[in-house]
């Protein structure tokens, strides 16, 4: 009897799966399908082909593994041949068995399926109908989370059991453990980005030590597909871990953005991240500063995120596999950082099919390809550029209008010609290469490369009525920002065992930017040359060789032990001067930090309640201190899909990112390494508790947050004068502040209209003694923000819109003006300022709508699509800032703006 | 409990909308020179408040400031107007002196060291000889031969200089004499301050014909900070770094030398 069962299971499970296709058409009866005579010559065509072929002209409904189908090379000419033996032709040597139901609905099916299990995303209804005795209880489940089409092993995929809070992450080469599976009922939820989630029924079939799960990347489905459980989400909300947010870069497409998918800025609409930031892509995650969020691309940390002033992220969409924040209380796996955690993926590549692709925008060109070398071996390469056309001038001015010098009106009398304005462009790289010498050893060599390099320089050439009396002029102002990184991993995952694996990780980041604005005037003619130089030049060169090892031990089935290790050299030098000559700041901090860490899962009560205790120790010889991170996560599954998160941690920062704010001559960043004296090494505690709920394609969540933070270092020129001298090593000023917040999120993940809505309440104040005894609004302070994202998607057609509203951020503004009688008599108006972030700026809002449509090839797959996306629809003038000019003792005011409408087209193609 | 939460949120919500009015900011603007081998003087002033509403800031007049110098200490006599001086005491050079006063219940207080003379100050030229221009779109550079007089003067490490370059004729003459010029072109031009033992003065910045003096001054750093171009912006808007605690304003030690140079008409 069980055997009947575990059959119809079997039958219903492949019916639904996701991964295969089902091709429907009105049923048809036996005899009406003997009569189907199959004229057809196949010719090395896949098999996925070929199923297309047999439904698309013969009516034919067939369910079958898109992913293995795609992988078998069929050939056969067939002349009349009857419906059932075409399709058992089709079987034969493929590993593959057929069987019609009572809808005579066709079923390809694996003859050995648990080595090529497929999902089965089992409904309600079905599970209802099919529900029988466990026959295995509290037993250990092995098993591995593999891509339906490679067979390639998805990494940090979550595997959680239904009705309680056990769950388990793939590890590198996709392996996942359960110490103590209740029962052989149960049913598993997977989910990993840029996959469609799946919920996996167990029964007492399968095999217990090795289930190969394997799941579907993201695949449009034919019109005709019954699709049964949830579509793939953009975003996923961790329903087991505290402040965790998984993003599929796949679905990036489908929200609006202006020239560019982009990771990050996707990112800003979840609730805790700030987005009202359009110079930044950097993110502002519950109060934090950007340089307070690790971010990891393939075990490297990327120390600077921008392109083009901040308006795109520097991470190519196209090469990203996923990307998880997390927005607070990470484990003690992470460290090094104040606030959160984002962790990004690059494509490991098909072992099996060449692909190609592009984007263009009005903004860019991206192009991206996936070779597969051999059967283990295989490589991805990304590579973006940036057009100066309309759109890029329309970005570069709005966030450049301040250091925008205007064209000089000629030289002197008689004038000049030949004013030549400088290009500027962004660019990035991104290469993978996946070495898979085993089935337990993984390599991976990863590389990324970007370069922003804004010139708003431009010259004056000499006049031909000059040239005519031998006199060379040269006149000119460069502005040139030029930020990089450079960051490449070299990693090697291995499974050691059952229950023990690693990754070993060394890997090397650079980070540089300078800013050299000079203005230059160079005049000859024989016998008299002048040259003039003035202008300011800072220099930031940061250097960062890690190795890192992270150790997964399962000791028991209530008890998963994480260990690892780290080390960091770093070398972080800057320099600022004026006029070439006087050297105002000179810093050169190399350092080393190393430490370890330890954490132990524990599933209690039937797996009700985990709880992961974890310490961090680091050791920092620029202070010659060691320094501890206590850390604690709590999960307990109060009833059903509801779940209570709660978190705790302790975190230190060596390396934070200084604003040296100069708006006339244009901000800049630089990251400083703390030596223990003017910049100590800053610290935060944090308290997390929130609940979850997950209901018939809705899921609910609330957190708060509350943050301790310590020793917190700004850069100020106000007090760097006395009587004798200026020291800008005084600049740097310490300080304490608090963060604390609450986040509403509802999101609908099911049917064509999906979306997200989210509130938070939230406020960071900042104490700093140099700003008088009160505490004072942080620059990034925002109290209330609002997102709305609703996508709708309809045939070829996709459909979205996004609102943001941000209430505004505090601003500083002239408290009086005075006026000082110079040496030479002349007087010059100086300002005092009110008390620090006093005043608020006006409300940010804004809406984006996008409109894609869709081209799919001939086997219905998407291959690609033409965008339109409209930025800032109503355009609302948001202001970025307030610019101050005193003129008489009197302050003028001026709003400087963000972006205001600006539309955008994007063509993105692929092979498949 | 959950509409509870939400009414808070939205109460919240409607309370944060609100436009402060900066407080009027009393600190006093000081303004005082302490050149070496002169007397004391100081002048005090308020702030214009950048807010529409008026404010009654307390005299600056009957305060007892008093001006030290080592062991010596000087209660300085008020002249009104918020002006302040000492006719006993002359200011060396080398010397650090302090200034303090009470204003609307705050110690006001700032230091100033005078510097030492520069020295070896010279020039190439004392004269130059230059074209009138009279006819509006003349080339300058073919006219003119550029001429530059060089200063120099023994360069103090760290030490920061200024020039300034004055026309102290009575009825000075124009070079460039055409209807586009100017009527009030200024008879004083300066520079940036310079941390180097050496400036040249280009023929191209004269203004007019005659004598000329050229002041070498030994400036503090506090000074030379008031050249630096401070932010404007909301979001970085800082007062001027000032070495004045609870005020505004100069409060600098000065010590100079001077040459002179003259523009011939040709």
């Amino acid at each position: 009897m069980n055997r009947v069962v575990i059959l119809l299971l079997l039958l219903v499970l492949s019916a639904t799966t996701r991964g295969q296709i089902f091709k429907k058409n009105p049923p048809k009866t036996p005899s009406a399908l003997d009569k189907i005579k199959v004229y057809e010559h196949f010719r090395a065509e896949t098999l996925d082909t070929v199923y297309n072929t047999l439904h698309d002209r013969y009516g034919l409904n067939i369910v079958y593994d898109t992913a293995y189908c795609n992988s078998v090379i069929f050939s056969y000419w067939y002349t009349g041949t009857p419906a059932p033996l075409a399709l058992e032709i089709t079987t034969r040597g493929n590993d593959l068995s057929y069987t019609t139901d009572s809808l005579n609905v066709i079923h390809i099916k694996a003859k050995h399926p648990h080595k090529i299990l497929l999902p089965k995303a089992v409904n309600t209804a079905n599970e209802r109908k099919y529900k029988y005795t466990p026959v295995n209880t509290s037993f250990t489940l092995k098993g591995h989370i593999v891509d339906d089409s490679t067979s390639d092993a998805v990494v940090n995929a979550v595997i959680s059991v239904e009705h309680s809070s056990l769950s388990a992450n793939s590890d590198g080469a996709g392996a996942f453990v359960f110490q103590d599976m209740p029962s052989d009922t149960m049913t598993l939820l997977v989910s990993a980005t840029g996959y469609k989630e799946q919920r996996i029924k167990l029964n007492q079939g399968m095999d217990k030590n090795e289930l190969v799960i394997g799941i579907a990347p993201d695949i449009k489905m034919l019109e005709e597909a019954i699709i049964k459980g949830k579509k793939e989400e953009l975003f996923k909300m961790n329903m087991t871990q505290v402040s965790a947010i998984k993003l599929t870069p796949s679905k990036l497409a489908e929200i609006p953005n202006v020239g560019e998918k982009d990771i990050m800025r996707t990112f800003q609409l979840m609730p805790g991240i700030s987005a009202a930031n359009e110079s930044s892509s950097g993110l502002y995650v519950r109060g934090g500063t950007p340089d307070q969020n690790l971010v990891l691309y393939d075990g490297f940390t990327v120390y600077q995120v921008d392109h083009l002033y901040g308006f795109f992220s520097a991470f190519n969409a196209n090469a990203v596999k996923d990307a998880t924040i997390y927005k607070g209380g990470f484990d003690a796996k992470y460290g090094g950082r104040l606030s959160s955690v984002t962790d990004m993926t690059g494509k490991e590549g098909s072992t099996k099919q060449f692909n190609i692709g592009g984007d263009l925008s009005l903004l860019s060109m991206n192009l991206f390809t996936e070779i597969p070398v051999t059967d283990n071996l295989s490589v991805v390469a990304a590579v973006r550029k940036s057009w100066q056309g309309p759109i890029y001038d329309w970005i570069f001015n709005s966030f450049n209008r301040n250091t925008t010098a205007s064209q000089p009106s000629g030289g002197g009398p008689g004038g000049a010609d030949g004013v030549t304005k400088a290009r500027s462009y962004f660019y990035d790289v991104n290469t993978r290469v996946t070495f898979r010498p085993t089935k337990k050893d993984l390599f991976y060599y990863s590389f990324f490369n970007g370069c922003d390099d804004l010139n708003n320089g431009f010259t004056i050439n000499t006049p031909p009525f000059l040239a005519a009396q031998g006199i060379t002029l040269n006149i000119g102002t460069t502005d040139v920002t030029k930020y990089s990184n450079t960051g490449m991993a070299l990693a090697w995952l291995r499974k050691w065992s059952k229950n023990i694996n690693s990754n070993t990780t060394l890997s090397y980041s650079n980070y540089q930017s300078s800013r050299d604005r000079v203005t230059t005037g160079s005049f000859f003619r024989p016998g008299d040359t002048t040259t003039t130089k003035t202008g300011i030049f800072e220099n930031n060169n940061l250097k960062d060789l890690s190795v890192r090892s992270d150790w997964e031990w399962n000791i028991s089935k209530w008890n998963q032990v994480g260990i690892g290790a780290f080390g960091t050299k770093y070398d972080i030098t800057y320099s600022y001067s004026h006029n070439d000559t006087s050297l105002l700041l000179d810093k050169d901090d190399p350092g080393l930090l190393a430490g370890a860490y330890l954490q132990d899962k524990l599933n209690l009560f039937d797996g009700k309640v985990s709880i992961t205790p974890g310490v961090r120790l680091s050791y920092f010889d620029a202070t010659n201190k060691t320094y501890t991170e206590p850390r604690l996560s709590l999960n307990y599954n109060i009833a059903g899909n509801l779940s209570f998160k709660t978190a705790y941690g302790k975190y230190y920062q060596f390396a934070n990112r200084i604003t040296r704010e100069d708006i006339t001559a244009g901000s800049s960043q630089f990251w400083v390494l703390a030596d223990g004296t003017s910049v100590p090494v800053s610290s935060a505690t944090h308290y997390i508790a929130g609940l979850s709920y997950e209901k018939n394609g809705y899921s609910f969540g609330i957190e708060g947050y509350y943050k301790q933070l310590s020793d917190l270092s700004q850069f100020s020129e106000r007090n760097v004068a006395n009587a004798t001298s200026i020291n800008y090593e005084t600049a740097f000023y310490t300080g304490n502040g608090e963060s604390k917040g609450i986040e509403f999120m509802v999101q609908k993940s099911a049917g064509r209209f999906t979306g997200w809505a989210s509130y938070t309440l939230a406020s960071t104040m900042y104490h700093f003694p140099i700003y008088g005894s009160g505490w004072f609004p942080a620059d990034q302070d925002v109290n209330h923000e609002v997102k709305l994202v609703g996508m709708y998607k309809y045939k070829h057609w996709d459909f979205a819109a996004t609102w943001i509203y941000a209430s505004g951020k505090p601003y500083t503004a002239p408290g009086g003006t005075y006026a000082v009688t110079l040496l030479d008599g002349t007087t010059q108006n100086y300002f005092t300022t009110t008390s620090k972030n006093t005043l608020r700026l006006p409300d940010y809002h804004r809406m984006d709508i996008s409109v894609n449509y869709h081209f799919y090839n001939e086997k219905k797959k998407d291959i690609g699509y033409i965008g339109l996306s409209l930025f800032n629809v109503y355009a609302r003038n948001n202001v970025w800032y307030k610019q101050f000019t005193v003129v008489d003792n009197s302050v003028i005011e001026t709003n400087v703006n963000y972006l205001s409408f600006t539309p955008n087209l994007t063509l993105s193609l692929k092979m498949r | 409990m959950k509409k509870t939460i939400i009414a808070a949120a939205l109460l919240a919500f409607i309370s944060c909308s609100k436009t402060t009015v900066p407080a009027y900011n009393y600190d006093p603007v000081l303004s005082a020179y302490l050149y070496a081998g002169r007397h004391f003087s100081l002048q005090l002033g308020h702030q214009q408040s950048t807010s529409s509403q008026t404010y009654d800031a307390p005299s600056l007049d009957g305060l007892a400031v008093t001006l030290t110098c080592g062991d010596s200490s000087y209660l300085l006599t008020g002249l009104g107007n918020g002006t302040y001086a000492d006719t006993a005491m002359i200011l060396q050079a080398g010397k650090q002196y302090d200034i303090s006063f009470v204003y609307n219940g705050r110690q006001v207080s700032a230091s100033a060291l005078v510097p030492e003379k520069p020295t070896n100050f010279t020039e190439s030229l004392t004269s130059i000889t230059m074209q009138q221009i009279t006819t509006t779109g003349t080339s300058l550079f073919g006219i003119n031969q550029g001429s530059r007089n060089e200063l120099s003067w023994d360069y103090v490490s760290g030490a920061y200089y200024i020039v300034t370059v004055e026309n102290i004729e009575t009825n000075p003459v124009k070079i460039y004499d055409t209807v586009s010029t100017s009527n009030d072109t200024g008879r004083i031009f300066r520079n940036s301050p310079i941390t180097s033992g050496s400036y040249d003065i280009n023929e191209r910045v004269f203004k007019y014909f005659g004598t000329h003096r050229i002041v070498l001054y030994r400036i503090s750093a506090d000074y030379a900070l008031l050249y630096n171009s401070s932010s404007t912006s909301s979001q970085s808007l800082n007062t001027m770094s000032t070495g004045i605690i609870n005020g505004v304003g100069i409060f600098t030690g000065i010590n100079v030398d001077t040459l002179y140079m003259t523009v011939i008409k040709q």
